[in-house]
């Protein structure tokens, strides 16, 4: 009986070969992934998965921002619409198959051709259709002129070899066993549980060799667990967004914090054009009113402690073209939000809905503030529906809208400039705006001139922020959990390079 | 009991499919599954393409026509999003469920019937005020909150047991146990119940009378005339448990049905929810249909 109590006390006290002995960094992720295949879901896990076992022909360095060859040796545009890239030589898919330029325009065609329609592939869809020049020369022919194509060629368009994703089937089979040429080999998915494996025939180009041999992706959908599992050593990162900022500090001894600032932006949008069938917004000075009475670096310190970025501009001011001095400034100021509201003929402020669908406390507080100066709102609560929500946007029903934007991870004010001031079909969510902005950022869309596209989105950014079409609020820091035991850091572009982590 | 037993499945049948037209008809309202499918940004031809490829532009009774045959051959469709064959996906799910939840019922039965037998025989005792006092505090205790306890307790303070995920059976005590203390205040109280019942009635104090043993009148006399309605209760709890328990699944990221009918339902993937759905109202269905057999088994005055 005593045998048998130690063996019962060993075996509880034996804890599983903590990560560092096993050489194993372990991932907790939020959610369960269905497919591990970018292009079919517009999930950000499927797309850091992809980065990690697969490559795209230009990299974005995540210090610099500067774009690095990687599966492509160099490139340049041979017409405006015409981008022809020199490849890779003696690069190795993980399945033993050699890469050329085969693979590129497999993998490309597939995304405009038979998988166009899925929910990854938006941001490649410029893309016409792509040429073998020979087996280590592409040439990529765009619809249209497209100032962003490096941008998403880096951003999204992983390659895959031609023998799956060219077969029938093969890219539903890609989703369930991913295949790169990337630095991590998948191995398996066992009970959500995704492992990988160094690739020791890695080509490395612009990434790194992973200094840490085995990788293992946990899903833990519930926050305390993953607290609770970084803390006992369970789990050695939590991916950024997986921590809120107020729990940065709870993290005890064996982990710490790590911020990046990201590109989402947090912002107000007005319905300026009454097709919700509220017209108090298609007045300026209501608009100027409402940015007047908000006090958002109050939101950034005490609701957001500290984790977020105050801003003037309607897009992120680490996106080309993105200038604050362009921008026109609201200082927090309730009496002259009254004043303003006075003289458009509302001195006793009026009643609105009010929508958001993330960060509750920050559009709760949007309501306090407005209160204080008249404008009682009704908040209509989409938690975690933005699809929902982003219909209801795009068809012009939100008299009053505190949204988010991630720019797709683009670093081009256009992700977000053309995407909600342009008139017209790339205007999805334009619910306000004027002629001098509309053709301001139309024309920076149709020239690859930088000056000329620095200039015409200065110009823009005067007039959104001058008619307070929408009201900047603040750009994002998103927390991930590091173990202490491991040196990482998460990314800005929120693409999250683990085969960056080595042992402290 | 035989016609029992098929008129029981006639019923189960019914209900199986009024529930899976309910669940279809639900998820077209709720949400446009082709829509769900496609990028945000999808022209309308891009989305119809979609429609068409998996069929969701015939008509709602004429697609269900054809998920239901389909399904009576065994055949419930590939996963719209993941493209997976539905029972590929569902049956490993499927094993950490009843592997959860039947581990959660044994730990159930072990502390509740000895505890409701205890607390009713020496009822107003220190021992039936513990057990009361069990009951209340299991029932009003939030479970996810008491599961994140356990964690806090066994997991970052002690570093005996892991956090979460599946794996050795040191992964399955947390989970089982949070389950077990959500479940055990009813069976508890209805064991508790049930033999006070039982323990006032003459042939009980007739066998006392006669001098039989203690131990023999409580378990031999009055425990198994006591057991019906509790095992009765013990197949609902079971069947509820093996539809899924979303809150203990997400809390300790026990890979099971719960989880995977979450991310389902939010991506509109209709051929799984559908499975989904139809085996949880099989497995309540199965459950109870069990116990009945099982109280027919143990009391001899059952007669179906």
């Amino acid at each position: 009986m005593k045998r048998l109590a130690a063996v019962l006390v060993a075996l509880v006290f034996a804890t599983a070969l903590a990560g560092r002995e096993s050489d194993t960094l372990n991932v907790a992720f939020e959610r369960t992934m269905l497919t591990l295949d970018t292009y079919a879901t517009s999930e950000r896990l499927a797309l850091i998965v992809a980065h990690n076992v697969a490559d795209t022909l230009i990299h974005r360095n995540a210090t610099t921002n500067e774009f690095e060859p990687h599966l492509a040796t160099s490139w340049e545009w041979a017409s405006p619409t015409e981008l022809v890239l020199k490849l890779r030589q003696g690069v190795k898919f993980h399945n033993g198959d050699d890469f050329s330029a085969a693979d590129v325009a497999a993998t490309l065609n597939w995304v405009v051709g038979e998988g166009a329609g899925l929910a990854g592939t938006g941001t490649l869809q410029w893309i016409d259709h792509v040429e073998v020049v020979d087996p280590y020369t592409v040439r990529i022919v765009s619809r249209a002129l497209t100032p962003t194509a490096i941008e998403t060629l880096a951003l999204v368009g992983v390659i895959y070899p031609e023998s799956i994703i060219g077969r029938e089937g093969g890219a539903v089979e890609l989703g369930q066993h991913p295949v790169g040429t990337g630095p991590y080999v998948f191995v398996s998915n066992d009970n959500n549980k995704l492992k990988f494996e160094r690739f020791d025939d890695y080509f490395v180009g612009s990434k790194t060799m992973p200094a840490i041999k085995n990788l293992v992706i946990h899903t833990l959908p519930e926050e305390a667990s993953r607290i609770a599992a970084l803390m006992t050593g369970d789990i050695d990162i939590v991916r950024s967004g997986g921590i809120s900022p107020d729990q940065a500090m709870a993290l005890g001894s064996r982990a710490h914090a790590e911020a990046a600032d990201i590109l989402r932006i947090w912002f107000v949008q007005f319905d300026a054009t009454a097709s919700s069938g509220s017209n108090y917004f298609t007045d300026a000075r209501v608009r100027r009113a409402v940015a007047h009475a908000i006090d958002k670096h109050e939101i950034v310190e005490v609701l957001l402690s500290g984790y977020g970025n105050v801003i003037d501009v309607p897009c992120n001011p680490v996106q080309f073209g993105c200038q604050s001095d362009a921008a026109v400034v609201y200082d927090y100021d309730p009496v002259e939000a009254r004043r303003l509201l006075a003289e458009a003929g509302y001195p006793d402020g009026f009643t609105v809905d009010i929508f958001g669908y993330r960060d509750q406390q920050v559009v709760q507080a949007i309501q306090g503030y407005l209160e204080e100066v008249g404008i009682r709102t009704n908040l209509q609560w989409y938690g975690g529906q933005y699809d929902v929500v982003a219909k209801r946007l795009a068809a012009g029903e939100l008299p009053l809208y505190v949204g988010s934007w991630g720019s797709s991870s683009v670093y081009d004010a256009s992700a977000v400039l053309n995407i909600h001031f342009e008139k017209g079909d790339v205007g999805e969510f334009t619910v306000g705006t004027d002629d001098t902005i509309d053709e301001a950022v139309r024309r920076a869309l149709e020239t690859v001139d930088l000056d000329e596209r620095m200039q015409l989105y200065a110009t823009a950014i005067h007039e959104i922020t001058n008619e307070a079409f929408m009201f900047p609020l603040y750009a994002g820091r998103v927390v991930a959990g590091v173990s202490n035991d491991v040196l990482w850091q998460p990314s800005p572009d929120e693409i999250e390079r683990y085969y960056d982590a080595s042992w402290r | 009991m035989t016609a029992y037993i098929l008129q029981r499945l006639g019923q189960a049948l019914i209900i199986a499919v009024l529930l899976s037209i309910t669940t279809f008809l639900l998820l077209f309202v709720a949400k446009d599954p082709a829509r769900a499918l496609a990028r945000p940004d999808a022209t309308a031809a891009e989305v119809q393409a979609l429609r068409l490829r998996y069929g969701l532009d015939r008509s709602v009774p004429e697609q269900y026509w054809r998920w239901a045959t389909a399904a009576l051959r065994g055949d419930f469709g590939t996963s719209l999003y993941s493209q997976q064959p539905v029972t590929s996906l569902l049956a490993p799910r499927i094993g950490a469920t009843v592997q959860l939840a039947g581990v959660a019922i044994l730990l159930t039965v072990i502390m509740a019937l000895p505890l409701g037998v205890l607390a009713a025989v020496r009822r107003g005792s220190l021992t039936d005020l513990f057990a009361s006092a069990l009951a209340v505090a299991g029932q009003a205790m939030p479970i996810f909150w008491f599961g994140l306890m356990l964690i806090v307790l066994f997991s970052v303070q002690l570093g005996w047991l892991p956090v979460s995920g599946r794996g050795t059976w040191r992964h399955l005590v947390l989970p089982s146990f949070t389950l077990a203390v959500s479940v055990l205040p009813l069976t508890m109280r209805l064991t508790r119940s049930a033999m006070l019942d039982v323990v006032a009635q003459d042939y009980v104090r007739t066998a006392t009378a006669k001098g039989v043993g203690r131990s023999a009148v409580v378990w031999k006399h009055a425990a198994r005339n006591a057991a019906t309605p509790v095992v009765l209760a013990l197949g609902m709890q079971f069947g509820a448990l093996l539809g899924g328990t979303v809150v203990t699944e997400t809390v300790f990221a026990w890979p099971g049905l719960g989880d995977l009918a979450v991310t389902s339902v939010s991506t509109a993937d209709l051929p799984v929810v559908q499975a989904i759905v139809l085996f949880a109202a099989a497995v309540v269905v199965a459950s109870n249909l069990m116990a009945d057999v099982i109280v027919g088994l143990i009391d001899p005055r059952v007669r179906y």
